[in-house]
């Protein structure tokens, strides 16, 4: 027993060693004291990142990076207060909105410009409003088919390209008992839920609001068949399906349990690993089914950003500067499959196939009114009411549109 | 006749014990048993009674994540719970305990309810505040507020262990020429250790346990073991992160196991003191 | 004791408790009072981003001299509270038409009405979670004490050797993080996870325990069980070693079965205990969080503090979630006022 845990010991850490892959490469700038405070997720890929700022951190300069998995939460608080306790964060395309709308963010139009050359930023990086430059986005993301080619083609099933086919195929694998639940995706009440409703929802042509206005616009016919779709879905799902977290999802597939379903891009790469995973080589991906043929893919792309506090105490441009660090051609390179980089070239392994069928179907940005989040939380609830049974279809909608209503009144976007 | 029900009665009590047993230590114990396995053995399906043997969540955690200096940071906080909330408590509650008005009273309840508060009450207060003052993440802030939180329940619990000590002690005392505060730290807090302790050991707990305020408060490397596990155990993106989670898991409470280990009897003696007065 | 000792000896823990409980307290009364938002204007502008560019109206931040942003501040009076309460929601509830079935459409007897009624006031949200509080502190109270009591009477039968290791394992769930504590029970019920596998293999069938509100509340009482029953256990424990020996044995030898000593000699003796462990877990159990949170309910099993956080960091809403908060405390104080109005009448009495 002993020299077996041992042995483990030796082999793990000479694992974690060849793990690492190429060492990251020096910090680009000296010079710089103070001390900069610096919130990202906590997802592999910021780790990275950090780790890259990181390397700055001498002679008298301190680097602080916080890994949390509230960064949502954590990041509006802080940016919001008058006086940010962070310097520097990675924010959503979610959050970016909301802090943009409440002025919480800092231009750096002409830190962009100072520094343009030296670190060579790409324009797809920058993300403007009006003529300033708000945020540094250094991936993108979205969610994809993920299917069992070994299922699929035992069974004759031709990859689905639309939702009617996805129920069909779910119906054929449920038949003929080929996998515990044919389809999966993140389902749980909440953020995930909303999501996924806005994904098959902008599919299907609808719209969230009146045009140029806050007026709520989903109770619509559009809306109706959207809900009766996910309905269907939830009938091949897992009957836990509304306790469904994308982690959950993930396990999922990766234990066999499951054939067809909508995952995140970045989980691609972890269907191979044989450490996580019991189904290596037997996972495809392919773009998002679309709502109808000929529609848009039904999901939405994400990016990923770092932005600035209006009111931040350490200093901007070191601030900055760690931001070139963490986003510079070399951070990039030293991790090619961690994340979609936005710089052209890097991301391009096999694991890239559902993010580019998807943008090749024309899949949509991810909403960026302000008032979306409201939205995003009322649907949330209403939704998982409707697929547990406790409201009919037009039920919830009423209900979520009265308490979007009431919340954007409250936040002073509708009169 | 007696003695076939006394028999069946006690074939009945260690059933029952058993069947507790299992249920109380099985959730932590499975938790243990994937914190050292691959991830795709941890969470298997069917899950698997055996599995290969690894330490490399401890390690990549431990070793390459740093994780000691979250241990130290727990330590800090904890200990400086334990010093501030006990010496101020005990001031608190010798004094509550001799005192007869109504003041003491009221303080008493006003304490009660301050107990029965949702911390998440007063969260957002602390943010706008502690931000705004420029004394955010500093361990004596973290200090201070699980002080303040702690504070009516270590009130309470020591005040009952003080109402145990008879009066006569410092009385003659104070007759003896002694000042109350004199009369306190030389009679009184010499046969108050047993009571010291058992308070000591529910301040750990809650400094210990604390995940709610600590996450919020503090940054990147002050953070403690409790609140950094979160960025751990919600990765869900990573089964790999999740999986040094579950190894975090275990490591927090490994102390606690030798917390219960080594004080188990003042954890019972004081919980009947504090239940008999309070 | 003097009044102006007692000042001296209480002032910092009443300093501290000041500043950090109360003073916050109010900071909370306050934005429950008022609601706030950025001021924002329609303009119509072009936005970029990596994924495209747009260029739409939408609303920006306006900005006072300083360049900081514009803060609009209304006094709300009640109307948090009234929303949080959801009173349209009820009123919405009693008006509507239930003459009928809305699914089937066959006419309604009057207590299928009321169940109408009642059904739709409890899918609102502050009504939902109140209700599920209140079941779990109905449910778990007196199971807790039970099972608390059983544990305690088994241990303090058991052969010395045996105490040791018993009162450690049962610990065990009291001391353990409760996040961690919730997490490592989620973990046993997960699709295909541990105890769902043995309740299979034993005949029970499948049972998916995430699958709707009956057995996601099924599943929180049952963490809430685990992780506060050692502690009534030990209380009781303690209790017990207290009990005069020879009070109990006079008793058997009056003839009293082994359930007469405990009923009319260890119960009323331990009466004092089984009411600390009471309201202690009471006021627990009213804000029970972390299983809510973990076990990702608010899907049906939503609790009152669940709410606040939801409020908090779903909606962003300051004032709904301090009005949810106050809520929250209002209905504590409700449950200690009877005690705290007995207390200060015995206090009288004995001063």
């Amino acid at each position: 027993m002993h020299r077996v845990s041992l042995s483990a010991l030796v082999s793990g850490a000479a694992l974690t060693l060849l793990m690492a892959g190429p060492a990251l490469a020096d910090c680009g700038f000296t010079g710089r004291t103070g001390t900069v405070n610096v919130l990202a997720n906590s997802f592999p890929v910021l780790d990275h990142m950090a780790a890259a700022m990181k390397a700055c951190a001498k002679d008298g300069l301190t680097v602080n990076v916080k890994l949390t998995s509230q960064l949502k939460e954590e990041v509006e608080q802080a940016f919001g207060s008058g006086a940010s306790p962070f310097d520097l964060a990675q924010v959503g395309t979610g959050s970016f909105t909301n802090l943009a709308a409440n002025g919480s963010l800092q231009p750096i139009t002409d830190l962009v410009l100072k520094y343009k050359a030296k670190y060579d930023i790409q324009y797809p990086m920058l993300i403007t409003i009006g003529k300033e430059v708000y945020g540094i986005a250094f991936q993108t993301n979205l969610q994809h088919l993920f299917y069992r080619k070994d299922l699929l083609e035992q069974h004759n099933i031709p990859v689905p390209k639309t939702y009617s086919e996805v129920l069909a195929a779910a119906k054929k694998l449920k038949e003929v008992g080929a996998v515990e639940n044919p389809f999966s995706a993140a389902y749980k009440p909440g953020w995930d839920l909303a999501n996924e409703f806005t994904n098959i929802y902008l599919s299907e042509g609808g719209k969230f609001f009146a045009d140029g206005s806050a007026e709520p616009k989903f109770q619509s016919p559009e809306a109706l068949k959207t809900l009766a779709t996910m309905k269907d879905l939830v009938g091949y799902m897992s009957p836990n399906a509304l306790g469904l977290a994308t982690g959950d999802v993930t396990t999922a597939f990766q234990q066999g349990t499951t054939a067809l379903g909508i995952l995140w891009a970045t989980r691609a790469a972890a269907m191979d690993d044989a450490k996580v995973s019991k189904v290596v080589g037997k996972v495809g991906f392919a773009a998002a089914p679309a709502a109808d043929i000929g529609a848009p893919a039904a999901t939405t792309q994400f990016w990923d950003a770092f932005v600035m506090p209006r009111s931040m105490k350490g200093d901007r441009e070191t601030a900055f500067l760690l931001l070139m660090e963490a986003t510079k051609l070399e951070t990039m390179k030293a991790a090619p499959d961690l994340a979609n980089w936005l710089r052209p070239g890097i991301s391009v392994s096999q694991y890239a196939k559902g993010v580019q069928e998807s943008v090749a179907a024309q899949a949509p940005s991810f909403p960026t009114e302000p008032y979306f989040s409201l939205v995003l939380a009322a649907l949330g609830q209403q939704v998982g009411d409707y697929l547990a049974g406790r409201k009919t279809a037009e039920q919830a909608l009423s209900e979520a549109t009265r308490a979007y209503t009431q919340s954007a009144k409250e936040k002073g976007y509708l009169k | 006749m007696a003695r076939k029900s006394s028999r069946s009665l006690s074939g009945l009590l260690a059933v029952g014990l058993g069947v507790w047993v299992i249920l109380a230590a099985f959730p932590f114990l499975w938790m243990a048993i994937i914190s050292v396995r691959v991830p795709v053995d941890a969470f298997s399906v069917p899950p698997q009674l055996l599995a290969p043997f690894t330490l490399e969540n401890y390690y990549e955690l431990w070793v390459v994540d740093q994780f000691y200096v979250k241990f130290f940071n727990s330590a800090i906080v904890t200990l400086g719970v334990l010093c501030v909330s006990l010496s101020i408590g005990c001031l608190a509650g010798y004094a509550l305990s001799r005192y007869e008005g109504n003041l003491g009273f009221w303080l008493l309840m006003v304490a009660l309810v301050f107990r029965a508060l949702p911390h998440s009450t007063l969260l957002p207060g602390y943010q706008l505040a502690f931000a705004e003052l420029g004394i955010w993440n500093r361990y004596e802030t973290l200090i201070i507020v699980l002080v303040a939180i702690n504070q009516p329940f270590t009130i309470w619990m020591l005040r009952s262990f003080f109402a145990n000590i008879p009066k006569d002690l410092d009385e003659a005392a104070l007759v003896d020429g002694c000042t109350r505060t004199g009369a306190f730290f030389r009679v009184i807090v010499p046969v108050m250790w047993p009571g010291i302790v058992t308070t000591g050991l529910f301040s750990f707990l809650l400094a210990y346990n604390d995940f709610l305020i600590s996450s919020q408060l503090m940054n990147a490397d002050k953070q403690t073991m409790t609140a950094a596990l979160s960025a751990y155990i919600n990765a869900d993106d990573d089964a790999y992160k999740l999986m040094q989670g579950i190894a975090g898991a275990v490591s927090v409470t490994i102390p606690l196991i030798f917390l219960v280990l080594f004080f188990q009897r003042q954890l019972v003696s004081g919980l009947v003191q504090g239940a008999v007065k309070g | 004791m003097r009044l102006k000792t007692l000042i001296g000896f209480v002032l910092p823990s009443v300093v501290a408790m000041i500043l950090l409980i109360a003073l916050p307290l109010v900071g909370v009364i306050g934005l429950s009072l008022w609601n706030s938002y950025t001021k924002t204007e329609m303009v119509r502008v072009e936005q970029s981003t990596p994924t495209g560019k747009i260029i739409r109206t939408q609303p920006r931040p306006v900005l006072d001299e300083t360049g900081k942003p514009v803060k609009v501040w209304e006094f709300y009076g009640l109307k948090n509270f009234l929303s949080v309460l959801d009173v349209d929601g009820m009123e919405r509830a009693f008006a509507a038409d239930r003459s009928t079935n809305p699914v089937t459409g066959a006419p309604q007897s009057w207590p299928e009405r009321m169940g109408g009624v009642w059904g739709d006031i409890a899918n609102l949200s502050f009504w939902g979670a109140l209700s599920f509080t209140l079941i779990y502190t109905a449910i778990t109270t007196p199971l807790v004490l039970i099972f608390g009591f059983l544990i305690a009477l088994g241990v303090h039968a058991v052969v010395k050797p045996l105490k040791g290791p018993l009162i450690f394992a049962s610990l065990l769930p009291f001391v353990i993080t409760p996040v961690v504590g919730a997490l490592s029970i989620k973990w046993l019920f997960l699709d295909n996870a541990v105890i769902t596998v043995m309740l299979q293999s034993l005949g029970f069938g499948k049972i998916y325990f995430l699958q709707n509100a009956f057995t996601t509340g099924f599943l929180v009482i049952l963490y809430g069980l685990w992780h506060v029953v050692p502690f009534a256990f030990i209380v009781l424990y303690a209790g017990l070693q207290t009990v005069p020996q020879d009070a109990v044995e006079a008793a058997v030898v009056d003839g009293a079965s082994r359930w007469q000593s405990v009923r009319y000699v260890i119960m009323p003796h331990l009466a004092p205990l089984f009411s600390f462990v009471t309201l202690i877990h009471i006021m627990d159990a009213y804000r029970v969080f972390e299983p809510i949170l973990v076990f990702s309910a608010g899907q049906g099993a939503s609790s009152l503090q669940y709410l606040t956080y939801y409020l908090l960091n779903g909606e962003q809403n300051f004032h709904k979630a301090s009005a949810a908060a106050l809520l929250t405390v209002v209905g504590i104080l409700l449950l200690l006022i009877p005690l705290i109005l007995r207390t200060w009448r015995t206090h009288r009495e004995g001063a």
